[in-house]
């Protein structure tokens, strides 16, 4: 296998020998392995052949460039803008300085008058969500506005048309938006309930009739067959059969005709008595 | 075929560059003198005419006007604009790349008495179909070993100057010489052939 590296040697060398770059020894030592190995041969042959075409290519006469240097120095001078001086600069620098001074001042006016009238108990969001519902009607964006206006009015505020016109709407604006209410009109409103009905909630009854019932509030609102498939929209659904009991009662009077269920499983008297919820719904009102 | 070191003139070289930061162009038409010549026959020995060739030395120039205060003094004045030179080339020839432009040896007629003298016109012949196959090789090259073989073997640069112009290590030079040489070789051989 020493040929084999011996060719590998060879082959490295064979650029400086074709260039002649290559002392006397090492030449006659490439010649004399050359005259023994074709494959050398013929890889020392195709590098004369390379060597020969890059000196032509060295030795190739360039042709004359048609450019000179007075084609290029009409473009080597920019056009240079006069450079300021400082009596220019003085009055520019005063101007701006004017000029970041008043719009910081209207920044800071216009963010504490905004900022103080919120401050003075307006009531906000928050406020108007904790506020009991006093009336049985349903809860609508509109019912809660009056709130707000009463409110609105109650305070005493700066007028924004002390800024002028344009600035003066805009702060307008801005006020009445921070003041709107949180309401989520996403929410649907609450259907008006039939007369004799319990007031429709937000919950629905018999997880809150269970949880009262857990703490020993009062006692469980116990619906009428007619009312549980009203709520239900005429279908008593195998979930409210779940959660109602349902307790036939003597037909002999008129209000025991029907059956009368119980959230829960909590029993109620037959008689009833006490046990219907009320029309008004403040039993739920005070529950929850 | 301008035979150069690459050894510097600290002194000289140093003043010249000063000026031209300065501003002066009396200072940057001696480096234009100076140095126009070998730019041009660098470009083109790249790209393979004259038109392109005073295109680029042009720009070459005008870029370095432009970027004289940015020179750090790190290389010569001839290896920064050798730098610039190549760069430009191969946008150049990148952009024919893009517009499939072919070469065309039948545009090579500025070889016709370029030595400006009178000669045998079998002569000529013969010098035409050797500069043609020239830049029939070189131009079959990929554009990296086609600079380096301008560079190392016309322009007769050595291997640090060729690593400062190239940005790459001695090391790497070496080893893409080598690549080059052994494709060079190839294709010269494959166009030697016979038939071909």
């Amino acid at each position: 296998m020493w040929f084999k590296s011996e060719c590998n040697q060879i082959s490295e060398r064979l650029w400086e020998y074709a260039s002649q770059h290559l002392s006397a020894s090492e030449t006659a030592q490439i010649e004399g392995h050359l005259q023994q190995c074709a494959r050398c041969q013929a890889e020392a042959d195709a590098c004369r052949q390379t060597v020969a075409l890059l000196g032509a290519a060295r030795r190739l006469p360039v042709p004359a460039s048609r450019t000179t240097w007075q084609d290029l120095s009409p473009r080597l001078a920019p056009a240079r803008r006069p450079a300021l001086r400082s009596a220019d600069l003085l009055p520019r620098l005063t101007l701006a300085g004017a000029g970041t001074a008043l719009a910081a001042t209207l920044l800071v006016v216009f963010l504490t008058g905004g900022h103080r009238s919120t401050l003075a108990g307006n009531p906000t969001a928050a406020s108007l969500d904790r506020q009991p519902i006093a009336s049985a009607g349903p809860k609508t964006p509109s019912a809660a506005a009056p709130n707000v206006a009463q409110d609105k009015t109650a305070h005493s505020e700066p007028d924004g048309a002390a800024f002028g016109p344009t600035l003066g709407s805009f702060y307008n604006g801005a006020v009445a938006l921070l003041r709107t209410p949180n309401v989520n009109v996403a929410r649907k409103p609450m259907p008006a309930p039939a007369p004799g009905l319990p007031t429709p909630h937000r919950r629905s009854y018999p997880r809150l009739a269970r949880l009262d019932a857990a703490r020993g509030h009062a006692r469980p609102a116990a619906i009428t067959a007619d009312t549980a498939a009203q709520l239900d929209g005429g279908n008593v659904s195998p979930r409210t059969q779940q959660n109602y009991v349902l307790s036939p009662v003597s037909a002999s009077t008129e209000d025991e005709t029907a059956h009368r269920y119980v959230i829960g499983s909590i029993p109620v008297s037959q008689s009833g008595a006490g046990m219907v919820a009320s029309s008004d719904g403040t039993e739920e009102g005070r529950a929850w | 075929m301008i035979a150069t070191t690459g050894v510097r003139m600290p002194g000289a070289e140093d003043q010249l560059v000063t000026r031209c930061r300065a501003g002066d162009q009396d200072a940057f038409a001696q480096v234009y003198a100076q140095y126009e010549r070998q730019v041009f026959r660098y470009a083109y020995h790249l790209l393979g005419n004259r038109e392109d060739a005073d295109d680029i030395k042009q720009e070459t120039f005008l870029r370095a006007y432009q970027a004289i205060k940015s020179f750090r003094s790190e290389s010569s004045l001839q290896t920064w604009l050798l730098k610039i030179c190549g760069n430009l080339c191969r946008d150049r020839i990148k952009s024919w790349d893009r517009r499939k432009v072919v070469y065309d040896s039948t545009l090579r007629d500025e070889q016709l008495g370029a030595s400006g003298e009178s000669e045998d016109p079998l002569a000529i012949v013969q010098r035409n179909e050797m500069t043609d196959t020239i830049f029939r090789v070189l131009r079959g090259m990929p554009e990296a070993q086609r600079i380096i073989i301008v560079l190392h073997e016309i322009e007769d640069l050595n291997y640090d100057e060729i690593s400062a112009i190239l940005g790459c290590s001695r090391t790497s030079v070496k080893l893409r010489l080598f690549r080059a040489r052994r494709a060079l070789k190839e294709r010269v051989t494959s166009l030697m052939k016979p038939g071909v």
